[in-house]
């Protein structure tokens, strides 16, 4: 699939099937996907944990709902649990002068072992990691990225995916947590039981009313022509039609295979 | 459900300005006219336009409804009420997680002395929860899947 089209494919996924296993291979795909991410100071701010329907029992799976994050678990052949990592600061020096060696960060740019020991790991990075607020801001902006490029990686594969949240008390004991690490999303996986475009793509604004040229409120001005490249290469599709009745039938027959509220 | 089943706004059907009645055409017993002249199953029926054509799926709904309601002694309303609370110092209102727990043990309290099992234990257990959702409180469903 073309890089354009899966970014347009991607959908919150909620309906899955039970009975068809993910390949392997897939999620390890999804992870080095992950891995990839742009990160700051090279710093390892993401975990994640794999877990399969079958290895979570009826009880366990109960326990992990959420309000609205529900039949999910039952469904999901995957699970996979996201979490922030404080502990980037601990290799932080080490990770950045590996950068400085590679010519990643030059001295063209400032950087050098000494800038690195003096100024970019004491002066920024643990100031960071040592104010709560910003260190978590920090870890949750810095795992999004890993979330985003896994869920992209899913997608291009013929996969569905959906962040939700979960009961993060039953899955630290559940999955041997460790206390430093800082929930973040659960990430469902899984071919679609549903169709993933039946509802169409989901609305979003013009890029005029949040992106802007110059200064704040003055609209970014589109391309018409680069817009329309973007809908025949698939990013900008159809979005979906309020009560759309075929929707509606979908849901229906849905809730009818699985049993579901209605 | 329901000789306590009191009718709340109207005395009939027709005239109880149910946005179900112009979606579906419900028409049965007694007990079931009784049962849509609470404001809780009105909202309800009229949330479920994704089955508007299936009235007869609707009735059995209904059915299963009243069974749960009579099971714990209480009124549609009464059950939505139940299951929120205030903030004492802003009067906010909220779903209490403690209580929307109590109702789901309840739900699957009354499956099992029904003797229902299998996929037909889950989709009515869930009938209640789908009443619920619709007004207002998210309550945790489960899935039939063949297990």
């Amino acid at each position: 699939m073309e890089f354009n089209e899966v970014i347009g494919n991607r959908r919150t996924i909620r309906f899955y099937d039970p009975d068809r296993p993910v390949e392997p291979e897939k999620i390890q795909i999804m992870l080095e996907a992950a891995n990839r991410a742009s990160r700051s100071v090279q710093g390892d701010y993401c975990k994640a944990v794999v877990v399969l329907r079958e290895e979570m029992s009826d009880q366990i799976r109960e326990q992990l709902k959420t309000p609205t994050t529900t039949v999910q678990f039952d469904l999901a052949p995957v699970s996979i649990f996201w979490y922030g990592s404080s502990d980037y600061d601990q290799t932080g020096k080490e990770r950045l002068k590996e950068l400085v060696d590679l010519g990643a960060l030059p001295p063209t740019h400032g950087w050098s072992h000494n800038y690195v020991d003096e100024v970019a790991y004491t002066q920024v990075v643990k100031p960071l990691r040592d104010d709560e607020k910003l260190n978590l801001w920090m870890v949750s902006l810095e795992a999004g990225l890993q979330l985003a490029q896994a869920m992209l990686a899913a997608v291009d594969q013929g996969l569905g995916v959906g962040l939700s949240a979960f009961n993060t008390a039953v899955a630290k004991d559940l999955l041997n947590i460790p206390d430093n690490l800082i929930p973040m999303w659960v990430m469902f996986v899984g071919y679609p039981a549903e169709n993933p475009k039946a509802e169409g793509q989901r609305p979003r604004r013009p890029l005029s009313e949040n992106y802007f040229r110059g200064t704040y409120g003055t609209p970014f001005a589109e391309d018409p022509a680069v817009t329309q490249r973007l809908r025949d290469e698939k990013m900008i599709q159809e979005p979906g039609v309020p009560n759309d009745p075929a929707r509606k039938a979908e849901i229906r027959e849905l809730a009818e295979r699985f049993g579901l509220p209605l | 459900m329901t000789p306590r089943a009191r009718p709340r706004s109207a005395s009939s059907p027709s005239d109880s300005g149910c946005p179900c009645e112009s979606a579906l055409d419900v028409t049965g017993d007694d007990a079931t006219q009784a049962q849509l002249q609470f404001v809780s199953v009105q909202r309800w029926v009229a949330g479920t336009t994704y089955d508007e054509e299936h009235s007869d799926r609707l009735r059995q709904r209904l059915d299963v409804l009243r069974g749960f309601l009579a099971s714990i002694d209480r009124e549609p309303d009464s059950l939505v009420a139940f299951c929120f609370l205030r903030k004492k110092d802003t009067g906010e209102r909220f779903v209490s997680t403690k209580r929307r727990g109590v109702v789901n043990e309840q739900i699957d309290s009354y499956v099992q002395a029904q003797g229902w099992t299998g996929k037909a234990a889950v989709a009515n257990g869930n009938i209640v929860r789908s009443f619920l959702i619709h007004n207002g409180i998210p309550i945790g469903g489960k899935a039939w899947t063949g297990g």
